[in-house]
């Protein structure tokens, strides 16, 4: 057993006493064109690093009188619920007032397809399930090509995620930080400036997923057209491995701001009954962050509780979920958890905001979106919809305003704006109630 | 006696009070008194479509072991189910491997196959040829054929066996200069394949009638084998497959007679049970333990074990009707459980037998954790969610979500109102609460003398609790008789009835289906509603061997 590890991210923190700091540290070699100055985005503004992607998630929506910033525009006044977001209002910009416009035909399942989707919540059998891929999804689709993972879905409660390939295709999160550890730097991950790895086993593996796909097409020309679709969604991912193992015998990105993160616990056990939401969340996020900084992927969501979960926070009467229909009055418990839910959002913001990267951090070329699938949890309202923009994706996007919307504007125009500001050349999005066709030009630059 | 009609009538009235916001009192009082004539449906059996059936995680697991040992470490994650229509079984229909899914298969099966070929005893079994003597190529290639039979549930074709040998057993057993790698490989290979994770059962067209389709004979072995044991087949299945044994009703019935006569059979009950009554959910299960000084984080899976002892004595080494499982007094507890439960604790650690007591409220599956703290809030108890699981899961009776935008509180306990049925009283009184709540409440509200974790209580909030009520009109006057109303409901054999047909033939019960699975319904009520019978008789009907076209 060695002493502590000291890394570059444990002397800062001691240096500035955890403090945000940004040094100034080369800008990544990969994304450096051979001039050694950073590559122009093809728009001609800001870029330099890849554009990156995050959903942060919480179940059973928000109080929306206890919601809105007090005031609007640049360094909002923070209301009683975002609190916490404070120390980040000039990285966070909060959109309030739009509306999801799609049917309410089910309690927290039809918001959470209306987010995700544009679309309404299909129900094939009485099972809830998305017409169409999850916004994450769509985002991984045209920006998540290039990195051994297209996409990462984690969670701090359970594998309940809402990320979909398309309808019953659901990526299930990790919620077992050491899991995700394992998976992302267990003994396959090489730091930059290490060999790659040389294992004979690699090509092996390799050949039996290309015979296992051959398998899969051979199967594909016999069955429906579903089963076509599912096998499709599972060919994708057996070529995803593929490329995986392939770029494991490749040396690894020289990425200045990439470093193996500090392994979390073995277990977080409940206590009192509780789950330690905030812990996991923190070890969770420290992961993703370095995840994002080695460039294993560039698209995560982070699905902190799922839609009707019931999780007893600390100090809470009662699950969430009950709470937010069965307390009466000002709901202060629930107020409550919504404070303890948005300093595990600030705490995404900051894992990502003190990774320096080139001239500034992690957070400035992405965009991470915390939402949930409804607003008023007693209600199940779809109105006022809560919606937190943190990072400015490379300046695309505005940075900490609070943009107050009005007349009923569609929750599916910011989505269009943060897909385009993701590079994804999309016309619309959703359809229906939810459909979308221009941005919101409030929050683009 | 199964009244099909009156059960359309119940499903019409309630799509109609879904649609007009009528209330449900209405409806549930017209499913038993009516008596208006409703034409019966045309009984014209007609096939759904195949579609594949992902292996479920209990499935993968039993599948494995059988294949390779029961010794074998089991990866510790796996791509979870998915449940559809209430039965992860039907979920497994249309769900894909996401890639992470397909990482951790991958894992697996690497894992599992380096484990069976390290251990001399499995190995043998694996390896059924000497390379020495036959040479390496020729044994990878019996591997292939064995092994591939085994796992794919079907002969390999001539190619598939030489690539597995070629392409993937050869190379590895060169490239780390081990013929035993190569075996790894090739099992591997085999474990990963879309024809070990799937079963494909898309029939063949019926000789006998043009235009339909049947099962064929390794399909159907597959289907009964995953059916009655929830697993992958043996080779004595595959060989009565293969000889032509299950192309006649009576073959088939010699074959599922086998296997019901088997110990392994109880694996197949077990997991319709957790199926049906979610009772993996038990491992998610929390309470406040500061309400709840007897949780603890094992007691789900505690409380999972004591409801299948239950169930392995009723109609896995016994057969019993199934409304025992509600009603019985016999009750597996360990220390923990009787303890809840306020009986005498088993003279030894682990589960022992007891008998509760005659003038106990407590009986059956309705008396367990299983039921009546699964079916609760962390801090309380929940009528409405007892209701609504007895109406959707035991009577399969569907209950509409709740209006968008209806304000959803209820009044916090007071002077004026202190057990939940009176805070519930809302639920009752405003008419937009009453359309789903009047469906459930009433039947939660009848375990009321139970608080959220299945302890006995006479009062809520010091006062008496009023567990009366009735049961779409039949009245009860606390939770032994309206267990006993459940327990003999004809919409509850019905209900156990489509969900078992369902699982075994791989997809939801439609149109075409409908009158084979009432007359299963109506076989299992005159016949003591025995489990067992069930499963044969399914095994026996058209559904079971037959697909619609693949679309």
């Amino acid at each position: 057993m060695t002493g502590p590890r000291i890394t570059r991210r444990t002397l800062l923190k001691g240096i500035f006493g955890g403090a945000v700091v940004s040094l100034a540290l080369p800008p990544l070699e990969i994304f450096m064109n051979s001039h050694g100055t950073a590559y122009a985005d093809e728009g001609g503004g800001f870029s330099g690093f890849p554009r990156r992607f995050g959903l942060f998630w919480w179940g059973n929506g928000v109080l929306p009188d206890r919601w809105a910033p007090l005031t609007t525009g640049a360094e909002w006044e923070p209301s009683v619920l975002l609190e916490p977001l404070r120390p980040w209002r000039d990285r966070v910009t909060v959109v309030t007032g739009t509306a999801l416009g799609v049917t309410n035909s089910r309690p927290h399942g039809a918001g959470a397809a209306g987010l995700l989707t544009g679309r309404e919540l299909i129900e094939p059998y009485g099972a809830n399930t998305f017409a169409s891929a999850s916004l994450d999804q769509v985002i991984a689709q045209a920006i998540g090509d290039s990195t051994p993972y297209p996409s990462l879905e984690v969670g701090a409660l359970s594998d309940d995620s809402l990320s979909y390939n398309g309808p019953n295709s659901r990526n299930p999160a990790e919620s077992d930080p050491i899991a995700l550890y394992q998976r992302l730097f267990g003994p396959t991950f090489t730091l930059p400036g290490e060999d790659p790895i040389i294992d004979p086993t690699l090509a092996l593996r390799r050949s039996i997923l290309d015979a296992v796909s051959d398998d899969l097409k051979r199967l594909q020309s016999r069955v429906g057209a579903a089963d076509k679709t599912r096998l499709d969604q599972h060919f994708d991912g057996l070529r995803s491995l593929e490329k995986r193992l392939a770029k494991l015998e490749q040396a690894p990105p020289v990425l200045a701001a990439c470093e193996r993160p500090e392994q979390p616990l073995d277990a977080y056990p409940d206590i009192e009954g509780r789950p330690q939401l905030a812990a996991k969340n923190r070890a969770t996020c420290d992961i993703v962050a370095m995840a994002l900084a080695c460039d294993l992927t560039r698209v995560f969501s982070n699905w902190f509780t799922e839609p009707v979960s019931n999780p007893l926070f600390p100090g809470a009467p009662a699950g969430h979920h009950q709470l937010t229909h069965d307390e009466p009055g000002e709901q202060l418990a629930v107020q409550a958890i919504l404070v303890q839910i948005m300093e595990s959002f600030a705490y995404q913001v900051e894992s990502l905001a003190r990774i320096e990267e080139g001239d500034g951090t992690l957070l400035d070329s992405m965009a991470v979106l915390g939402t949930s699938e409804i607003s008023l949890g007693k209600t199940h309202a779809l109105d006022d919809f809560p919606l937190l923009i943190a990072g400015s994706a490379g300046g695309r996007l505005r940075e900490g305003i609070h943009h107050a919307s009005t007349g009923g504007e569609k929750t599916g125009k910011v989505t269009l704006s943060l897909l385009r500001a993701m590079g994804v050349e999309a016309a619309s999005w959703g359809d229906e109630g939810g459909y979308a066709d221009s941005g919101m030009s409030a929050i683009e630059v | 006696m199964i009244d099909p009609a009156r059960r359309g009538h119940r499903r019409a009235c309630l799509l109609a009070a879904l649609t007009a916001g009528l209330a449900l009192a209405a409806c549930a009082g017209a499913t038993r008194d009516s008596q208006e004539p409703i034409p019966e449906p045309e009984a014209v059996f007609e096939p759904a479509p195949p579609s594949l059936v992902r292996l479920t995680r209990a499935q993968f697991e039993a599948s494995v072991k059988a294949l390779l040992g029961d010794s074998l470490v089991l990866p510790s994650s796996l791509e979870p189910d998915t449940a559809q229509g209430g039965l992860l079984a039907l979920g497994a229909t249309v769900t894909t491997i996401s890639p992470q899914g397909v990482e951790l298969f991958e894992k697996a099966a690497m894992s599992l196959a380096a484990q069976a070929v390290a251990d001399a005893e499995l190995r043998s079994k694996l390896v059924p040829c000497d390379p020495a003597k036959v040479g390496e190529a020729a044994c990878l290639r019996t591997v292939a054929e064995s092994f591939g039979r085994r796992a794919w549930r079907r002969p390999l074709s001539s190619d598939e066996a030489e690539r597995l040998a070629t392409v993937i057993g050869a190379p590895a057993a060169e490239a780390l200069d081990s013929f035993d790698a190569g075996v790894t490989y090739v099992v591997a290979a085999i474990l990963q394949s879309p024809e070990f994770l799937y079963r494909v059962e898309l029939g063949q067209p019926d000789p006998q009638a043009p235009g339909e389709r049947l099962l064929t004979p390794y399909e159907l072995a597959s289907r009964l084998s995953f059916f009655l044991w929830n697993q992958t087949p043996d080779d004595a299945l595959l060989d009565a497959a293969e000889a032509g044994e299950l192309d006649t009703p009576a073959g088939l019935m010699t074959q599922a007679r086998r296997l019901l006569d088997s110990p392994r059979v109880g694996q197949a009950i077990r997991g319709f049970f957790i199926d049906w009554l979610e009772l993996y959910e038990l491992d998610h299960m929390t309470k406040d333990p500061k309400i709840y000084r007897h949780y603890t984080s094992d007691l789900g899976p505690m409380a999972r074990e004591e409801t299948l002892r239950l169930v392995d004595e009723l109609f896995v080494d016994g057969d019993a009707n199934l409304g025992e499982f509600f009603t019985t007094r016999t009750a597996w507890v360990n220390r923990r459980l009787a303890a809840i439960y306020d009986i005498p604790a088993p003279v030894d650690d682990g589960f022992g037998r007891t008998e509760l007591a005659v003038a106990s409220q407590r009986r059956g599956y309705f008396g367990q954790v299983s039921f009546l703290g699964l079916h609760a809030h962390e801090v309380t108890s929940s009528p409405t969610l007892r209701g609504a699981f007895i109406r959707e899961y035991l009577l399969c009776e569907p209950v509409p979500p709740p209006p968008s935008n209806l304000n959803t509180a209820i009044p916090e306990a007071s002077t004026e109102a202190r057990t939940l049925r009176e805070r519930l009283s809302v639920h009752m009184e405003n008419p937009d609460c009453a359309v789903c709540h009047g469906f459930t409440d009433p039947l939660g509200l009848g375990f009321e003398n139970f608080d959220g974790i299945g302890r006995f209580r006479v009062t809520d909030h010091e006062a008496i609790i009023d567990a009366t009520g009735d049961l779409d009109g039949a009245p009860f006057e606390d939770a032994l008789q309206l267990g006993e109303l459940v327990a003999q409901s004809p919409e509850l054999g019905h209900c156990v009835v489509s969900k078992l047909y369902a699982s075994a033939v791989g997809h939801a019960v439609e149109a075409g289906q409908e009158a084979e699975v009432d007359a299963l319904a109506t076989a299992f009520e005159q016949d003591g509603r025995r489990i067992r019978a069930l499963m044969e008789a399914i095994v026996a009907s058209e559904g079971f061997r037959r697909v619609g076209g693949i679309q």
